[in-house]
């Protein structure tokens, strides 16, 4: 019941800010989230104390005729992105307080209601019920952007819509292949079954089915060459769309990855795995060499958030125990830092009308609480030791490294490029002269003075015990591993 | 038998209505009536009663009947707004209550001469209503076009029936059975090409590529209200009727599979191709109703014990979204004036539950989860796909890809577009309840479609 209490939750205040004002929608969604995010941590201790509880596993029937049943459990692995889901939307919802938006009962509730999706996606443990929360996760988002976008978001928004829903159609059609492919009389869309299946499929045939999931989570990721949605998507969309966005919903994809994807046709990713890496590593370096190039920082954003992503992407195709522990854990400390850094571009343009770096400078002298903290976001984004930022992608490394030297050395290039483009960005805005622009920057207020104070101290703080988070998904994922490497016969040295 | 008496007194009585001048009581009794028949085929259900040994009221019978019942009480209560103004409201309610007999007709006919007897009792009707704007030279164009083509279309359908009587010496279409194991090979041959005519008209009443070239033109040509009743009603009977049919004929004449995955295929791609350049939402409506229609022969040809549940839910779903899309573009098109996409710019703020309803509607026929129309098509490709036709299905999903794209232009426009006139739009109370009624129903019957399954079939 905790599980279902977890997905409906957020459900039950979207009702509640349709209902009330238009004033007391932020708070009422606000007051939601964070009843969401109590929830969440009190089903991350409970889950330590007693991973076997009954409460976190949910399984009831649902179209007979086909085999789907609404099943959704919490494990070791998809704890962590449940836990990083509930603790981003309070964030972001906090996030527009001082910002005027307009209609904020149906933006708010548009917010809780992908909130809720997103927690649909990373519970479900049936393929129909995931493919069915994929999509409803689109929706919102879709509404987000379009109606509250900048100027030109028709096209993109569309553009984004289009692009995800073609990937997420080659999905439904590996789904139903395997479905499908069920020896037995009662067919199912378990993933236990699944995972059964398609060990026992040909080849060949795993190959295809890997291609087409590839293609849906790559788009969602995203992954060069199917990114190129993404930086016109970020830029247009109203910052917490953007926070949406990168914050949570491209992790969608990349757990899709270890949970969806490998395990179910291990011998794809074998014979697949060289190729994937390559574009990974290509959506690496093409990501961070295009952050550079770029003067408005949201887009410089968008473009550093395409190369961390796809070290994640790269990292988890290694399959080792560093490479998916690594993922996991550097999804949790990127969502954290891309909120905590889209919220300093919020800021930014909230005061200047502009992000571009070349015309900011000095804000620094100007506001001296703001520059430190916006600095603790950076060094956890460019991955500092002490940062969250510094395990994940250290995970990440050594994983990849094991699977492939040369790989990881390109790889490894993003820490260094990253730091360029992240450094030069906060020396442009933040030291020299205050021209006659930042001059008016005054000081942040209050509320986004504690924002990014607490963004800090979770930087910190998941920088100093990796553990907590580690030793959960640490077992579960071991089980994948050995499930993958039982089918593809590698011996792990 | 009930049902046929039932619904033939509801038109007579419309008739009569109007000489009586009682006319207030047309709608209550109606809607009375059709849900009088929903209870008597419920009622009906397992006793496969032979009417006169020309109509069985089996399974595939009854349950369509309750469709067509449910959708008719839809239309009706949607039609009353738009006639609360005409004289002829009667007459109209009596056209359509008589074609309603012919849609009853062809659910659950055995008697190939019944067949023909459907096909010109529904569309009869039709026609005239078609044209019964009459001051519209559209509507004029619209019902001399359906009536010139469906009488030739019908020219074709006799032929072939004649065929098949001179091959196999009945006019049952359960012997068609036993006429394949005949070992006369002229026979066999006559009756291949009866069936072959029989097909093509039926195609053309379904609207299938290549005998669709009539429905853009009938279809924006007609009042929305008859338009409306064009692509729900029309549609189901003529593809009941196509599947009775082809049902016995597919199991084992491999002949028709080619021509019917080709007619479906096209139907499907063609369909949704030429919508994506529609302006006009009318237009735009109709060309995605002959994509429907192309997903659903689809589905008939991959022939199974599933296919008629999987198209009951498909009809169903689809019928919904029709309904709730056409009234929706009714009262919009009443209001501007204009019957284009930009009529629809910034509905959401001029009238949510129009805009609402009518994104509900979309949603569900581009196949967004958990949407009943999702659902529908997903049913659909998983046959497809166990048959082995992977290519189909991924012909038939990046069709509906463009789908997605020309509904989500309406959709755009309601909820971003600006318009010059920005009152609110008025919809009497009673409407909007219903719209809202279709709306909940399309999402339940999305979320739950095992409600569907076992509540209908179980009854067997």
């Amino acid at each position: 019941m905790l599980v279902l209490l977890l997905v409906l939750l957020p459900v039950l205040f979207v009702l509640l800010t349709l209902i009330f004002n238009e004033r007391q929608a932020k708070n009422i969604s606000l007051f939601g989230s964070l009843a969401t995010l109590v929830l969440g941590i009190y089903t991350f201790c409970q889950f330590n104390a007693d991973p076997t509880n009954a409460g976190f596993n949910y399984h009831v029937s649902w179209i007979k005729a086909v085999g789907a049943d609404f099943h959704i459990k919490v494990d070791g692995i998809n704890i962590i992105l449940v836990l990083l889901t509930t603790l981003l939307v309070p964030f972001i919802i906090q996030s527009s307080a001082g910002r005027i938006i307009k209609n904020p009962k149906s933006f708010f509730s548009l917010i809780l209601f992908m909130q809720s999706a997103l927690l649909g996606v990373f519970l479900a443990k049936d393929a129909l019920l995931f493919y069915v929360f994929w999509e409803l996760a689109l929706i919102p988002i879709y509404l987000i952007c379009l109606v509250w976008g900048a100027d030109g978001k028709e096209k993109i928004t569309f553009k984004f819509f289009i692009y995800t829903l073609f990937g997420s159609l080659f999905m439904l059609l590996a789904i139903i292949f395997i479905w499908l492919h069920n020896p037995s009389m009662n067919k199912s869309f378990s993933m236990r079954d699944f995972y059964l299946i398609g060990a026992h499929l040909p080849a060949r045939q795993q190959l295809l089915v890997f291609i087409a999931f590839y293609l849906a989570f790559a788009i969602k990721i995203p992954v060069f060459p199917l990114h190129t949605w993404q930086p016109d998507t970020y830029v247009n969309a109203p910052t917490q769309g953007t926070m949406l966005l990168s914050g949570i919903m491209l992790k969608m994809g990349a757990f899709a990855l270890i949970v969806w994807l490998i395990p179910v046709v291990p011998l794809g990713w074998q014979l697949a795995s060289k190729w994937v890496i390559v574009l990974s590593v290509i959506s690496v370096l093409y990501g961070s060499f295009m952050a550079i190039a770029q003067n408005n920082f949201k887009r410089m954003l968008a473009y550093s958030s395409l190369g961390h992503v796809g070290l994640i992407a790269a990292g988890i195709f290694a399959w080792n125990l560093q490479g998916v522990q690594g993922a996991l854990y550097q999804m949790l400390s990127h969502g954290i830092n891309v909120v905590a850094i889209f919220f300093v571009a919020d800021i930014i343009f909230n005061k200047m009308q502009t992000l571009e770096m070349n015309k900011l400078g000095g804000i620094r002298s100007v506001s001296r609480v703001f520059s430190v903290l916006f600095l603790i976001a950076l060094l956890g984004s460019v991955a500092m030791p002490l940062t969250n930022g510094f395990v994940g992608e250290f995970l990440l490394l050594h994983g990849l490294f094991q699977y492939s030297t040369i790989a990881c050395v390109f790889a490894g290039l993003t820490v260094i490029i990253g730091a360029l483009y992240m450094l030069r960005a906060y020396q442009n805005m933040m030291h020299g002269e205050t021209n006659s622009l930042t001059e008016k920057f005054g000081d942040i207020t209050t509320n986004e003075k504690i924002l990014l104070a607490c963004f800090a101290v979770l930087i910190i703080f998941f920088g100093l015990f990796p553990n907590l988070i580690l030793h959960v998904s640490e077992q579960p994922v071991k089980e994948l591993i050995d499930h993958v490497h039982s089918v593809t016969n590698i011996i792990v040295k | 038998m009930k049902e046929l008496l039932l619904l033939s007194s509801l038109g007579v009585f419309a008739l009569i209505a109007e000489m009586l001048n009682i006319r207030k009581l047309i709608y209550p009794l109606v809607i009375i009536g059709l849900l009088l028949n929903i209870g008597l085929c419920v009622n009906d259900f397992g006793q496969n009663e032979l009417v006169y040994g020309m109509l069985k009221l089996d399974r595939v019978a009854l349950t369509f009947t309750i469709l067509f019942s449910f959708i008719a009480i839809l239309w009706f209560t949607f039609a009353r707004d738009y006639f609360i103004d005409e004289t002829n409201l009667s007459d109209h309610f009596a056209l359509v209550l008589f074609s309603l007999v012919g849609v009853f007709i062809l659910t659950s006919y055995t008697h190939l001469v019944m067949l023909f007897l459907g096909v010109e009792i529904l569309s009869i009707p039709v026609y005239v209503l078609a044209g019964s704007d009459k001051r519209n030279i559209y509507s004029n164009e619209a019902a001399f076009k359906y009536f010139l083509l469906g009488a030739f279309a019908s020219g074709f359908l006799l032929l072939g029936i004649t065929f098949v009587y001179g091959a196999i010496g009945s006019f049952n279409i359960l012997q068609l059975v036993s006429a394949s194991m005949s070992p006369f090979g002229i026979s066999q041959q006559l009756l291949i090409i009866g069936l072959v005519l029989i097909l093509f008209a039926m195609a053309f009443k379904m609207s299938a590529v290549p005998f669709h070239f009539w429905a853009p033109d009938v279809y924006s040509g007609a009042p929305t209200v008859i338009t409306a009743y064009m692509a729900t009603i029309v549609k189901i009977g003529a593809i009941v009727g196509f599947y009775r049919l082809f049902s016995i004929v597919n199991s084992f004449f491999s002949y028709y599979l080619g021509i019917l995955l080709l007619i479906s295929v096209l139907t499907i791609v063609v369909g949704n191709i030429i919508a994506a350049t529609q302006t006009n939402v009318k237009r735009l409506l109709a060309y995605s109703s002959i994509g429907h229609a192309g997903f659903i022969i689809l589905g008939i040809t991959m022939l199974s014990s599933a296919t008629a549940p999987i198209t009951w839910y498909y009809l169903f779903s689809y019928a919904l979204s029709s309904i709730a899309a056409f009234w929706v573009l009714l009262i919009v098109s009443q209001q501007t004036d204009s019957e284009e996409i930009s009529a629809f710019n910034g509905l959401i703020k001029r009238n949510p539950v129009l805009a609402g309803t009518m994104t509900i509607a979309l949603l569900s026929m581009s196949g967004i989860p958990p949407l009943a129309g999702f659902f529908a098509k997903y049913f659909i490709l998983i046959n497809v796909i166990g048959k082995g036709y992977i290519l189909i299905a991924v012909t038939a999903i990046l069709a509906s890809l463009i789908g997605v794209y020309y509904y989500f232009k309406i959709i755009i426009a309601m909820f971003t577009g600006t318009s010059e006139n920005a009152n609110g739009i008025p919809v009497s109370g009673f409407s909007k309840l219903v719209m809202i009624l279709i709306s909940l129903l399309i999402i339940i019957v999305g979320v739950a479609p095992d409600l569907i399954f076992q509540f209908i079939f179980s009854k067997n």
